[in-house]
């Protein structure tokens, strides 16, 4: 464990400031990749490091601390999608019976894109497991586990997500 | 479902055509056949260039400040190291794990459950336990506090006991109602912070 | 004769506090860390584009301190030795516009002006006052108002009997009291959680979109004064208050709901991009046009 996380373990704000520039790029980047929009990117990123600094004592330095931060977003994102209800929930809409539902965005048909940007297009279920797998390497044994899908989920979820990324990188 | 079956579905389950039965039918049989596993897994390899993508991706704009913030507003600045005092370590401890759980249950619609009703009360015992710890803390700071602080504490914490025992006993005539259990937590939630605020007073002076 | 003799015995029984002027100045980074105590009195925190820090006023004698350079620095008032209180002083304090200041206080109002950077407040019954547009504003009196003016991208603002007031705010806003008002004016906030037990709240303006305003109270009346042409989600809900809405102003017509008691009102208006968020167990909710 470096003297920095212990710095901030036992109080020291100047050091966790320290560790959040080292850190927040990597955590933004996978909160930016299972969200699929900026600024619920941002909400996760600004979780996960409130949650870090509150449960900072528990780390015992086992694994990188990025690891474990890693760890973190994965299940804040989790804990947001389990929660998702204020999203999801049906409300009854006054001046519209149809109801948008934020964060879903589809590609744009007829236009190429970047790999990112098909990513972020990707059904949710889909997208988790393919950015848990395909860019974080996390077995489909361990996904399910995490996200309390069957391990066969995860692999035809997987197989849906490469299938659509590749249609879309393809136009 | 047969492998024969599962083959034909593949393209239909990727493009999100199957029903969600046919779906569920289409992901069990994953979990029982390796074969089909491994016909997936060659239909469709990860695209080129994910392994080139970026591993680090800051933010568009700093979120230091709002997570200061934040942090600040849990009511344990960065940067004070925790000083053991009789009863406030252990109550300051739990006042922080329980104010980021407790947002999320002041603004979740929960649904009118049994384990709603569960939650809160599990969330009172806690609260009021550390209530507890932080009004002993408050008693023998007491002699420490300016007399005229004292009553503005005093009046502050009434208001908040009268708003506790009125959502308390709407819960109680209502034990489902969630949105009560809410205010009930919220409630809580006040009087815990103005004791910590105050104990802190206390330990200033 | 004897008049005298005992007026002379008075003023030598209860010496009256000496007080000295100051003027003082150091240099210190643009982003220095400032930390102010002064416990009564006035505190005024200017900020300016010289990287130093410069204080004038009046204090009790030989209680000022000062001290720091480069990142930090600290300056003060402490109590005089033997005194049972704290004796006011009134000091003026130029900071660099970037600096991080942490101000402390009990009775001493404090008013901050020209920064951009962090402001910290701590204070028991003082008031505070801060303008600008600032990163960071975290303040707390236990029964002094706290009143925040301008765009600042984070506030933090914890309250007791006094009331909050913010004006143009913007960005992230956490604000509670007791008993005291909350009272925002044109305010277009990214994300507001607004908490009273007692005290009214009254929000003026509007919510960016994909933002989210939050109110808790359990007796405090709520006004919301919003744009007719609003796109949010509502959850408005009373258990023993009534919800009146009238945002459109004609009254009961299509898609405006009836003014009702002890039944949540949820609706969406426009294509529902932000989110509107109510709950009071027994104060009234108004969603009013401006």
């Amino acid at each position: 464990m470096t003297e920095l996380v212990r710095r901030a373990q036992a109080g020291d704000s100047d050091a966790f400031a320290a560790l959040y520039r080292t850190h927040v790029g990597k955590v933004h980047a996978l909160c930016l990749r299972l969200a699929g929009d900026t600024h619920d990117a941002a909400d996760l990123t600004q979780d996960v490091f409130v949650r870090a600094w509150e449960s900072l004592a528990s780390f015992r330095g086992e694994s990188a601390l990025g690891s474990w931060l890693h760890r973190l977003a994965v299940n804040a994102f989790l804990g947001t999608r389990r929660a998702s209800s204020r999203r999801e929930r049906r409300i009854f809409a006054v001046d519209d019976p149809a109801v948008l539902e934020r964060g879903e965005e589809t590609a744009s048909q007829g236009l190429s894109m970047d790999l990112e940007q098909a990513i972020a297009g990707l059904p949710k279920g889909a997208r988790t497991v393919f950015v848990l797998h395909d860019i974080e390497g996390y077995q489909h044994e361990e996904i399910a586990r995490m996200t309390g899908i069957a391990s066969g989920t995860s692999k035809a979820q997987l197989f849906r997500a490469r299938r659509l990324l590749r249609e879309a990188l393809a136009r | 479902m047969t492998c024969r079956d599962f083959e034909a579905r593949a393209d239909a389950y990727a493009e999100g055509r199957l029903s969600p039965r046919e779906a569920a039918a289409f992901e069990a049989h994953l979990d029982r056949c390796a074969a089909c596993a491994a016909l997936l897994e060659r239909a469709a390899g990860s695209p080129p260039g994910v392994a080139g993508l970026a591993r680090s991706i800051e933010p568009a704009e700093d979120l230091w400040p709002v997570i200061r913030g934040r942090l600040a507003s849990l009511g344990q600045r960065p940067g004070r190291v925790a000083i053991p005092r009789w009863g406030l370590a252990a109550a300051a401890l739990i006042l922080v794990a329980l104010s980021s759980g407790v947002t999320a249950v002041l603004l979740r619609p929960a649904p009118r459950t049994a384990s709603a009703t569960l939650d809160v009360s599990a969330l009172e015992a806690q609260y009021a336990a550390v209530s507890e710890d932080l009004t002993g803390a408050l008693e023998q700071a007491r002699s420490r506090l300016d007399p005229a602080t004292l009553a503005t504490i005093e009046r502050n914490l009434r208001i908040i006991d009268t708003a506790l025992n009125e959502t308390r006993q709407a819960l109680a005539n209502d034990p489902g109602n969630p949105a009560l259990g809410q205010m009930v937590v919220a409630a809580w939630r006040q009087k815990v912070d103005l004791l910590r605020r105050a104990t802190a007073l206390g330990s200033e002076s | 004769m004897r008049a005298l003799v005992l007026l002379a015995a008075l003023l030598a029984a209860t010496p009256l506090p000496a007080q000295e002027k100051i003027n003082r100045r150091i240099a210190i980074d643009s982003d220095a860390s400032i930390r102010i105590w002064n416990l009564a009195g006035i505190t005024r925190i200017i900020g300016w584009d010289r990287d130093s820090l410069a204080v004038t006023g009046t204090v009790p004698s030989g209680t000022f301190y000062m001290g720091g350079a480069g990142r930090g620095a600290k300056l003060g008032v402490e109590r005089p030795e033997g005194s049972k209180g704290d004796l006011p002083a009134t000091l003026e304090i130029r900071v660099p516009r970037n600096a991080r200041v942490w101000v402390k206080s009990a009775s001493a109002s404090v008013e901050a002006s020209g920064l951009s950077g962090e402001l910290e407040c701590s204070s028991v019954d003082g008031s505070v006052r801060v303008e600008g547009s600032l990163r960071l504003v975290v303040a707390e009196s236990m029964e002094g108002n706290l009143s925040v003016y301008g765009p600042m991208s984070v506030v933090r603002l914890k309250g007791g009997g006094g009331t909050i007031t913010l004006r143009g705010a913007r960005g992230d806003l956490m604000a509670t009291t007791v008993g005291g008002a909350i009272l925002l004016s044109d305010a277009a906030l990214r994300r507001a959680h607004l908490e009273t037990v007692s005290g009214p709240v009254a929000y003026d303006g509007t919510v960016a979109a994909r933002g989210t305003l939050e109110v808790i109270t359990h007796s405090g009346d709520v006004t919301l004064r919003l744009p007719t042409e609003i796109s949010a989600e509502f959850e408005l809900s009373s258990f023993d208050g009534a919800i009146l809405y009238g945002l459109s102003g004609k009254g009961k017509g299509k898609g405006e709901p009836a003014p009702q008691v002890g039944k949540p009102m949820s609706f969406t208006t426009g294509g529902g991009d932000a989110r509107v968020t109510v709950r009071s167990f027994k104060g009234e909710i108004r969603v009013l046009k401006p």
